[in-house]
C-alpha cells in the first residue's frame, strides 16, 4: 500500500515543482525549508553546539553554504547516494527506515520526501549564487474572527528580489502560539478549537509572518454596560465588545486605596488615612486620592508621598538598569541610585532620562548615569566601558524592548534582526574610552568616560566591519557624529520611534495592571503582538502628547475605570488575564511585602550598614542581607530581563512567611503595634479592627470581629490571642495579594 | 503563557564523536544508543528504580588535594610526595594516602575518578562548574544537579526535594543554586551545627514560643479570616496555587514524620558515633535521615580546604572528620538496605598543584584531581583514569565536570536531553557531557 503510494507522490511534487514555472528542487528554496519544516536544524537537535551523531547543521539554515557542506561533502559524501537516492543516509535516517535518535521526521510518502529525494536525484545541486534571494512572505488571511470549529487554510506567498513570487504553502512551516485557541496542522490548516485571540508563526526562508485570528467569546452585539471615562476605556470597550466579553465591576472604596497605595508608592496606607478615604464625601475623591499619591495637588500639605513614590519607582528603575555594587562598585551603585532618585524627584521626561543614560560621559562616581556604560567585571576591579555588544543588547531590550541576543550568532530565528542589525547597533559604542582618575584617591577605582572619537566592530563571520546602523533603519556615518551615540538617542527618544515609547508605556502599565500589553514586557515580537494594539497605540501617543511625562501616565492609568475594576471576575472570564476586564490580582513584591509586615506590626526592620528606618523597597541594590527578600524572590539584577523579579509562589516562601522567624518576631515585638494596643487598653473589637485596617485596608465585618473574638478568648493569654489574629490576617491572601 | 518553541521536543540524543564510535563498534547491531543502553540498564529488574533514587553530595569547599587522599604518588620526589605516606586499600596496587584509611578500608564500596579535568582553577567559578556541569556564562545561570532533580521529581513525603546543609556553598556565580530554573528549586538550606544540642532547622520548626496547639489554632484562624478561601470558586486561579503551597507547608510543620527526619537525637549514641561527633559526620548522618524521610537530593558542604599554606599541618585536621563519615554514611546506608537507591557524590573545587610550594602549601591545579562515586550501582573499588608520575595531568582519556553532570543525571535517571525553556524563551538542554563508563 505505501509503496504503491510513492510514484503517485513523486509524480505530484514533480508536477508541483514544474508547474511552478519550470523549477526544480534548489537547495536554498526547497532543501532547506523541509529541513526547518522537519525540525531537524533546530538547536536542540543537528544545529546543537556539536550537532548531533556527527551531523551538524546551521540553526534554522541560516549558513546554507556550511549546511551544503555538512549534508554533501562531508564524511566522503556518505549521507546522499545520487545514483540510487532511495537509499540515501539522511533519507533513510529521516524516515526510521534505519536507526535514528531523532525518532522518524519524515513520512516516506510525503511531499518533503519527495522533494529531497528528487533534489538529490537531480545531482544534489548547491546553493546557487546568482539564486534569487527572499524578500519577504505574505499570508492571507493574515486577520480574521471566526467562531469555534472553523477550519480555514493559510496560502502563503514567497516574494523574492527579482520580483517572483512563489506559493509556498505547502513547504512552510507553522507554529500556532495559542494552543488554546487554534490548531494548525503541516500544510497551514488552522482549526479554531478555543476563544480569545492567538497567532500562529509562518516561516519561510529565514523570514517569519504571523496570521491573527479572533474567536469571541460570545455574540459580539451584547453591550458591555461599562462607561469609558478616558481613552483606556475606550479602547477597551471596543475590544470587549469585538471580542463579545462582559467587565466585571467597579472595586470597592476600600480595595481601591489599598491598591491605589501598593501599586503607586509599594506600601500600605495606614489606619488613618483609610479611615479618612472611606468617609470622605466628595464624588471625586479617587481622583484626589491618585493626585495626592503621585504629589500632583500643588498642595504641600498634601503632596506628603514624594518620598515613597521615589523610593518605589527607583527600585523598579534599578531593577531595569540592573544597578549593583557587584558591578558598578559601591560608590558607582550609590551614584546611579542617586541620579535615579534624583531624576523622579524632578519627574524629569522618560525621553531626557534615557537619553542621560544613552550618552553618559564623565566620572563613574560624579555622574550616575555613566555606570550605564562603564563598569567592572569584579567590584573591586576599575570600571572599563562595558563591551559594545552588551550596551547594544541592553539598549534594544531595556528601552525598545527588543530582545536581539539571538542576532549576536546567527540570524533571529524568528525575527528579521540579523547579525548585521546586531553589530550595526553595538557599532555604536566603539568609539568610547575609560581612564582612570584619582579625582577620589589613588585607591578610589573612579573611572571617566570619554569619546574617543574612532574605532569599530567586524562582522564575525565576513571579518568586515559594520557601520552603526539604526535598528530597522538607515546607516549613520561615523565622519557627521563628534559621539555616536547621539544620533543613536535621538532615534531612540524620537516622538516617532515605533517601540520606545510604547515600550515604556506598557512597562508602567503593567506595573499596575500585573499584564503588559504585550507580555513579557521586553519580548517585543512579531509572534507576540499586543494583547490590543490599538489601545497600546493610543497608550504611547497620549505619554508622547504629554512629552514622557511619567506622572502624567500613572494619573492616566490609574483615572481608567479599567483600573478601578474589581478583580472578582465574571465567571465566564475567570481564566484570562489579558483582557483587563477584572483587575488581575499580583502577590507583593518581596520588598513591598517585607515593609507591609513592618507596617501592619508596627515594627522596622534593620538591614546590615543602613539605618534602622530604611525600608526594603529604599534599598539601592540587592547586596544587603536578607533572608526573607530572596526566598520571596528579590531580583539579583544580574540578567537584562524582566524574568528575574519573581513573583510564583512556592513552597520555601510560604514556609518562611507561615512558620518563619521573621513574623514571629514582629508579632512579639515589644514596642510593636501589639504592644501599643496593649498599651492602649483598646477592646477586643477596637483590636480587630484596626489590625483589619492595617493588614486588609478595611473595617473587619461582624462575623469577622466575632470569629476573631472567639479565637482570642480561645488562646493561652490575650497578647498570644492579638498575636495569633495578626499572624493569621499577615498569612491571608487579602494580604499577601494586591487585589 | 509565553510559548516561544513547540511544546514536543522529540528524542534527540547525546551523541558526540565517542559515543557515534561506541555506537558503531559494539551497539549498532540491536539499534541502541549508549545512553539508551544505559537507561535500559537503570530501569531493568527493578521497573522504575531509577526514578526512585537520591542523591547524597559531599562537597568539600576550596579544593581537596588529590595526591594526599586518593591519587597518592608515592615514587615521586619528596616535593611531589608532600609528607605523607601511603597504605594500601581492598584492591591490591591502587594505594590512597594514609592520611585516609577509612577510605582506603572500604574502598570496595566506592569509585574514585582520577582523571577529572576541572577546566578551571578559580573558587567560586568552581562552585558553579562543578555542581551544574556547564561553565559559567554571563548570559544564562545553569542550575546545579539538585535543583534539576527538584524539578524533575518535586517532592514526596512532606519532606523538601532539595536540601543543602552547611552554608559553604559559593554563590558568587551562582554556584549550587536553581538558575534558569527559578528560585522555587533553590535548595532549603540548614546553616545550624546538627552536632550542637540546641539544633533545630529554621522554617520547618515552629519559632519560639509557638507549639503545635498554636499552630492548630492559627491555622484555624486563617481559615476563618482568609475570606478569599471562602469564595475560592470565584476567584482568580493565582490565589489557588498559594492554598496548595500552604497545604503542603502546614503539612511538613506539623508532620511528625517531617519533624522526627531532621531530630538527629532519635539515632542511637552508637550510630552517632560512628558518623563522628563532629559538624561533617552528624551533616552526613542528618542527610542520610532526609533521604530515608523522602528528601531527594542532599548537598553536604565542608569549608576550609584551600590549602595553599600548611598543607600537610592542615590536613591532619580536615581529614580525619571526612575520614570517618564518608565510609560511615556508605556503610550505614548498605546496612538499611539504601546504597542501590542513594548515589554518593563527592566533589571539591579542582585539584592541588603536584608541587608543594615554599609554603609546605599546595596551589590551585584545574588538569588532574579526583571525584568519588559510590551508591546507585557504581561498582565498587574501581578506578576511573590515571594521571602521570606527578599527578600533573592525565594519562589518556580525561573527564570533565560535564561528564560528572551525565554520570549524576544517568544515575538518577534525568535523560541527558532534558529541555528547558530559559528566561528569554531560548530552549537549554540539561547537560552536553558523556556518562563515564567505568561507573555504570
Amino acid at each position: 500500500m505505501q509503496i504503491s503510494l510513492i510514484p503517485a507522490v513523486l509524480l505530484l511534487a514533480t508536477t508541483a515543482l514544474s508547474a511552478d514555472s519550470g523549477r526544480r528542487a534548489g537547495f536554498r528554496s526547497d532543501v532547506i525549508p523541509v529541513l526547518t519544516k522537519a525540525g531537524c536544524n533546530r538547536g536542540a537537535c543537528h544545529a546543537a553546539q556539536h550537532g548531533q551523531g556527527g551531523f551538524k547543521l546551521s540553526l534554522f539554515g541560516f549558513a546554507p553554504q556550511d549546511d551544503y557542506r555538512s549534508l554533501v561533502r562531508a564524511h566522503r559524501q556518505r549521507r546522499i547516494s545520487p545514483i540510487a537516492p532511495a537509499n540515501s543516509l539522511i533519507l533513510k535516517k529521516a524516515t526510521l527506515s534505519i536507526p535514528h535518535a531523532g525518532g522518524k521526521v519524515i513520512e516516506p510518502n510525503s511531499l518533503e520526501y519527495s522533494i529531497l529525494h528528487s533534489w538529490i536525484a537531480a545531482g544534489a545541486p548547491g546553493p546557487a549564487a546568482d539564486a534569487p534571494q527572499i524578500r519577504g512572505l505574505s499570508v492571507t488571511p493574515e486577520t480574521g474572527t471566526y467562531p469555534v470549529g472553523t477550519s480555514l487554510e493559510l496560502r502563503v506567498l514567497a516574494e523574492f528580489d527579482d520580483g517572483s513570487t512563489r506559493d509556498v504553502t505547502d513547504i512552510a512551516r507553522y507554529d500556532s502560539y495559542a494552543a488554546g485557541v487554534v490548531a494548525v496542522d503541516k500544510r497551514g490548516q488552522l482549526t479554531i478549537v478555543g476563544r480569545g485571540q492567538g497567532v500562529v508563526m509562518v516561516r519561510f526562508g529565514g523570514q517569519a509572518r504571523v496570521a491573527h485570528v479572533l474567536s469571541p467569546f460570545r455574540e459580539p452585539a451584547e453591550r458591555p454596560a461599562f462607561a469609558p471615562r478616558n481613552l483606556i476605556d475606550q479602547h477597551a470597550a471596543t475590544h470587549w465588545k469585538r471580542l463579545g466579553l462582559q467587565p466585571s465591576d467597579l472595586c470597592t472604596d476600600e480595595e481601591f486605596v489599598r491598591r491605589a497605595f501598593l501599586d503607586c508608592l509599594g506600601s500600605l496606607p495606614s489606619p488613618e488615612r483609610i479611615t479618612r478615604f472611606l468617609a470622605a464625601e466628595s464624588p471625586d475623591k479617587r481622583a484626589e486620592l491618585i493626585d495626592e499619591l503621585l504629589g500632583l495637588t500643588g498642595d504641600p500639605a498634601r503632596d506628603v508621598h514624594q518620598r515613597q513614590w521615589i523610593a518605589y519607582w527607583a527600585m523598579q528603575w534599578g531593577d531595569l538598569l540592573k544597578n549593583n555594587r557587584k558591578k558598578a562598585g559601591d560608590s558607582g551603585m550609590w551614584a546611579m541610585h542617586n541620579w535615579i532618585r534624583s531624576s523622579l524627584r524632578q519627574n524629569k521626561p522618560v525621553d531626557q532620562f534615557v537619553r542621560e543614560l544613552i550618552t553618559a560621559e564623565g566620572s563613574v562616581f560624579e555622574n550616575g548615569p555613566v555606570n550605564f556604560i562603564a563598569y567592572g567585571p569584579r567590584p573591586t576591579d576599575l570600571p572599563v566601558v562595558a563591551p559594545a555588544t552588551d550596551l547594544a543588547e541592553t539598549t534594544a531590550q531595556t528601552f525598545l524592548g527588543v530582545r536581539l541576543q539571538c542576532a549576536r550568532c546567527h540570524h533571529h530565528p524568528f525575527e528579521v534582526y540579523s547579525q548585521d542589525d546586531y553589530y550595526g547597533l553595538a557599532a555604536f559604542f566603539t568609539q568610547l574610552e575609560s581612564k582612570s582618575t584619582t579625582t577620589f584617591g589613588e585607591l578610589g577605582f573612579d573611572a571617566t568616560v570619554s569619546v574617543r572619537g574612532t574605532g569599530s566592530i567586524k562582522h564575525p563571520r565576513r571579518g568586515t566591519i559594520v557601520p552603526p546602523k539604526l535598528l530597522h533603519g538607515q546607516t549613520i556615518d561615523p565622519a557627521q557624529h563628534n559621539d555616536l551615540r547621539t544620533p543613536l538617542a535621538d532615534w531612540i527618544t524620537a516622538a516617532d520611534n515605533p517601540w520606545f515609547a510604547r515600550n515604556m508605556a506598557n512597562r508602567v502599565w503593567a506595573n499596575f495592571f500585573g499584564v503588559g500589553l504585550i507580555d513579557p514586557v521586553d519580548d517585543v515580537r512579531a509572534t507576540n503582538p499586543p494583547s490590543n494594539p490599538q489601545l497600546l497605540d493610543a497608550l504611547a501617543a497620549d505619554f508622547v502628547a504629554h512629552r514622557f511625562d511619567l506622572k502624567h501616565l500613572m494619573r492616566r492609568i490609574m483615572n481608567s475605570r479599567l483600573y478601578q475594576l474589581s478583580s472578582l471576575p465574571r465567571p465566564e472570564n475567570a481564566e484570562q488575564t489579558a483582557f483587563y476586564t477584572h483587575y488581575n490580582v499580583k502577590r507583593l513584591p518581596a520588598e513591598v511585602l517585607l515593609d507591609a509586615i513592618d507596617s501592619a506590626c508596627g515594627t522596622r526592620e534593620k538591614f546590615p550598614r543602613v539605618p534602622l528606618g530604611t525600608r526594603a523597597v529604599e534599598l539601592p541594590d540587592p547586596n544587603f542581607e536578607s533572608y526573607f527578600l530572596d526566598r520571596l524572590g528579590r531580583p539579583q539584577r544580574v540578567v537584562a530581563c524582566e524574568c528575574e523579579r519573581t513573583a510564583e509562589p512556592n513552597l520555601a516562601q510560604v514556609l518562611q512567611i507561615a512558620n518563619g522567624e521573621v513574623l514571629q518576631r514582629k508579632l512579639s515585638h515589644k514596642t510593636g503595634r501589639l504592644a501599643g494596643i496593649v498599651k492602649r487598653e483598646l477592646t477586643d473589637s477596637q483590636a480587630i479592627s484596626e489590625l483589619y485596617l492595617a493588614t486588609f485596608a478595611r473595617p473587619p465585618t461582624a462575623t469577622e470581629t466575632a470569629a476573631c473574638s472567639d479565637i482570642i478568648r480561645r488562646s493561652a493569654n490575650r497578647r498570644q490571642g492579638l498575636e495569633n489574629i495578626l499572624w493569621a490576617l499577615c498569612n491571608s491572601r487579602e494580604f499577601l495579594f494586591n487585589h | 503563557m509565553l510559548n516561544v518553541l513547540p511544546q514536543r521536543i522529540t528524542n534527540c540524543q547525546a551523541a558526540g564523536r565517542r559515543d557515534f564510535l561506541l555506537r558503531v563498534g559494539s551497539l549498532a547491531g540491536v539499534g541502541l544508543s549508549l545512553d539508551q543502553l544505559l537507561r535500559l540498564e537503570a530501569t531493568a529488574a527493578g521497573g522504575k528504580r531509577d526514578v526512585e533514587r537520591s542523591c547524597i553530595l559531599i562537597w568539600t569547599r576550596g579544593g581537596t588535594s588529590h595526591h594526599d587522599t586518593l591519587d597518592p604518588k608515592p615514587d615521586a620526589k619528596a616535593q611531589v610526595r608532600g609528607e605523607f605516606g601511603v597504605v594500601d586499600t581492598t584492591v591490591a596496587g591502587v594505594p590512597f594516602s594514609d592520611r585516609v584509611p577509612g577510605f582506603a578500608k572500604h574502598f570496595d564500596k566506592f569509585a574514585v575518578v582520577r582523571n577529572l579535568n576541572s577546566l578551571n582553577g578559580a573558587h567560586q567559578i568552581a562552585d558553579a562548574i562543578m555542581m551544574s556541569g556547564h561553565k559559567v556564562d554571563p548570559t544564562v545561570k545553569f542550575p546545579c544537579y539538585g535543583s534539576v532533580i527538584a524539578r524533575e521529581r518535586g517532592h514526596r513525603n512532606n519532606m523538601p526535594a532539595f536540601v543543602q546543609l552547611g552554608n559553604d556553598v559559593d554563590r558568587k556565580f551562582f554556584g549550587g543554586t536553581a538558575g534558569y530554573l527559578g528560585i522555587a528549586y533553590n535548595p532549603f538550606e540548614i546553616h545550624e551545627d546538627p552536632n550542637d544540642e540546641k539544633f533545630t532547622v529554621k522554617d520547618l520548626t515552629p519559632p519560639g514560643g509557638v507549639n503545635q496547639t498554636r499552630i492548630t489554632l492559627r491555622r484555624e484562624a486563617l481559615k476563618t479570616i482568609d475570606t478569599f478561601q471562602r469564595q475560592a470558586a470565584k476567584q482568580p486561579p493565582a490565589l489557588g496555587a498559594l492554598d496548595d503551597y500552604y497545604h503542603s507547608a502546614f503539612r511538613m510543620i506539623t508532620s511528625p514524620a517531617t519533624q522526627r527526619a531532621f531530630d538527629l537525637s532519635r539515632e542511637p549514641a552508637a550510630v552517632r558515633d560512628a558518623y563522628g561527633r563532629h559538624k561533617f559526620g552528624q551533616s552526613c548522618l542528618l542527610a542520610r535521615r532526609l533521604i530515608e524521610a523522602g528528601s531527594r537530593f542532599v548537598t553536604v558542604s565542608n569549608a576550609d580546604w584551600d590549602t595553599h599554606r600548611d598543607n600537610f599541618t592542615r590536613l591532619k585536621t580536615l581529614l580525619p572528620p571526612l575520614d570517618q563519615a564518608f565510609p560511615a554514611l556508605l556503610v550505614d546506608l548498605e546496612q538499611r538496605g539504601l546504597l542501590d537507591k542513594t548515589l554518593v557524590v563527592w566533589l571539591t573545587d579542582f585539584g592541588r598543584t603536584p608541587t608543594v610550594n615554599v609554603s609546605s602549601g599546595r596551589d590551585h591545579w584545574a588538569s588532574a584531581g579526583i571525584a568519588c562515586f559510590a551508591g546507585a550501582g557504581v561498582p565498587g573499588g574501581t578506578v576511573v583514569g590515571q594521571t602521570d608520575a606527578i599527578g600533573g595531568h592525565s594519562v589518556g582519556e580525561e573527564n570533565y565536570p560535564q561528564d560528572i553532570a551525565a554520570t549524576v543525571y544517568t544515575k538518577l535517571g534525568i535523560p541527558l536531553e532534558t529541555t528547558h525553556k530559559i528566561g528569554d524563551g531560548r530552549p537549554m538542554r540539561l547537560c552536553q557531557g558523556h556518562v563515564i563508563k567505568e561507573l555504570m
